[in-house]
């Protein structure tokens, strides 16, 4: 049985050099439109893209509260493109942030069954616009953003939101069926203790982190309390980890009609349980506007139709509950984070996330209760 | 009147950066910046005339799963310093319960006083809830 005071500090000690600062404020980085700055970003797409690039124009994505995202007209070759410039953050909850090892993911998926977005170039240094940066070809489509799903229009119509959630499992499917070992994805992505559940890693990690971040007295104990939890019942994955993308919503997909037209924001994957994503997608803090739908798309049952149809495997509500469990503990960490990154420089919209806190421990404590009585109800 | 004056400054610095200083900034990340800090300014005042009693009704819940009726050698003068102190003290108990073999009876004490802490909370939240975020931002 793994026990999660055993291994304090080591797992995070190697990344405390990638974390912001505690004493000071990480640097604002820099406007990509100002003429200087945007001449160095000129200079290293000549260099580590295409020597004849021309920057047309430049605007900031709205939304997006780590990375920063920019659409770019380009001209190359003499013809016009707008691509996508994704810019590390240096500060934020999910923070240390490591775009080189988002870059391999996704290169490792080019030609796989599962979409993503062409990268045509990946500039690991610091000194051109102040942090790494990656330039991916621009896919077409919605990208709806879970909180603000209802507001979709194909989201109103149930026929559609059924057909979301066949497209979203039959992606999760070919997610899983990618051979971890296709392009080194097994040397970039975390398996934790030899023995342990891949969770547990992430479990300690995370604690870590916090114990590092807040100090050890400072950890709300409800944090303290699940991880225990997590480590103790951790299920092993039943055929071995697959691969996990460690954010899977409606939301990181950029949809055409109902159908997944590429998958984004790699930056969580690691290798799990298969339940693990869908516990994510449908953890009860990503549900609040509608509580009986499943990722804001089904009830648990039709999910369950679903899952079992494209994966072939049944569903273990039991697991999945456990991976429910997991997300929650998950989210309420990245809430904690949010706050000690607002004090470090972060976008302080973040910090609003603190109205969740009371919201998360409720329901961190219920369903560990329920699911130590063996309902199972999500 | 001293503590209730800062109640409605909060509300009152809200209401000068949306109202006044917000039409005056044509940068985008900044004015959601102002967005951000006038919301947590606003929630702020809608919550400050809970929040001495809240705290005072988690500090009494944390306590008694602490330590029953007995009170603590030496208490912490100020209500905040008393929390940290209990839940610090809550931190080492659960570590110290480890993962597995746990007493049942320890474990549903303290899971339900954290119940009882985050309801305290959620009610604060939701009065900050019931009134529209100052700018229309969303609620993240």
């Amino acid at each position: 049985m793994p026990q999660v005071d055993e291994h304090r500090q080591p797992l995070f000690a190697g990344q405390v050099s990638r974390l912001g600062s505690r004493e000071s404020r990480a640097p604002q980085l820099p406007d990509l439109a100002r003429p200087e700055v945007r001449a160095r970003l000129l200079e290293a797409l000549r260099a580590g893209w295409r020597d004849d690039v021309e920057i047309e124009r430049l605007h900031r994505a709205e939304g997006g509260f780590s990375s920063e995202t920019w659409f770019v007209d380009v001209v190359t070759g003499g013809t016009s493109e707008t691509v996508v410039l994704r810019r590390q953050a240096l500060v934020g909850p999910l923070e240390p942030y490591d775009l080189a090892r988002e870059v391999a993911v996704v290169r490792a998926l080019a030609d796989s069954e599962v979409p993503v977005a062409e990268i045509y170039a990946f500039c690991g240094d610091h000194e051109p616009v102040g942090a790494p940066f990656v330039v991916m070809r621009l896919v077409e489509g919605d990208i709806p953003e879970y909180r603000t799903l209802p507001e979709y229009p194909p989201w109103a119509d149930p026929a559609n939101r059924s057909a979301m959630a066949r497209e979203c499992v039959r992606m999760l499917a070919a997610i899983q069926r990618t051979d971890p070992t296709r392009s080194g994805l097994d040397e970039l992505l975390e398996r934790g203790e030899p023995g342990d559940p891949p969770v547990v890693g992430r479990v300690r990690w995370i604690l870590d982190k916090l114990e590092y971040q807040v100090g050890r007295a400072a950890v709300l104990p409800v944090l303290r309390e699940t991880a225990s939890w997590l480590c103790a019942n951790a299920p092993q994955p039943p055929d071995g980890p697959v691969l996990v993308h460690g954010d899977y919503k409606v939301g990181n997909f950029v949809w055409r009609g109902n159908k997944i037209a590429a998958v984004l924001d790699w930056e969580g994957a690691g290798l799990g349980d298969p339940l693990e994503d869908v516990g994510y997608a449908c953890h009860p803090l990503m549900r609040v506007r509608e509580p009986g739908l499943m990722a804001m798309l089904v009830p648990i049952d039709e999910l369950e139709r679903i899952y079992e149809a494209e994966t072939g495997r049944e569903l273990d509500r039991r697991r999945l509950h456990y991976f429910v469990i997991y997300a929650v503990y998950f989210h309420l960490y990245t809430l904690v984070s949010s706050i000690v990154a607002v004090t470090n420089g972060a976008d302080f919209r973040v910090a609003l996330g603190y109205s969740k806190y009371p919201r998360a421990t409720v329901e961190l404590v219920r369903h560990m209760d329920a699911w130590e009585r063996g309902s199972h109800v999500l | 009147m001293f503590y209730d004056d800062f109640g409605r400054l909060l509300e009152e610095a809200s209401s000068v950066l949306t109202g006044t200083v917000r039409e005056h900034v044509e940068d985008e990340r900044m004015r959601a910046q102002l967005d951000g800090v006038a919301s947590l300014l606003a929630d702020l005042a809608a919550m400050w005339e809970g929040m001495f009693q809240a705290l005072e009704h988690e500090n009494r819940v944390l306590e008694a799963v602490l330590r029953g009726d007995d009170p603590p050698a030496t208490p912490a003068p100020d209500p905040l310093a008393r929390q940290r102190a209990a839940l610090a003290e809550l931190g080492e108990r659960l570590a110290a319960l480890g993962d597995s073999g746990r007493e049942r009876e320890s474990v549903e004490a303290i899971r339900a006083a954290l119940l009882a802490a985050a309801d305290a909370q959620g009610e604060l939240v939701a009065r900050a809830a019931q009134r529209p975020p100052p700018t229309g931002m969303r609620r993240i």
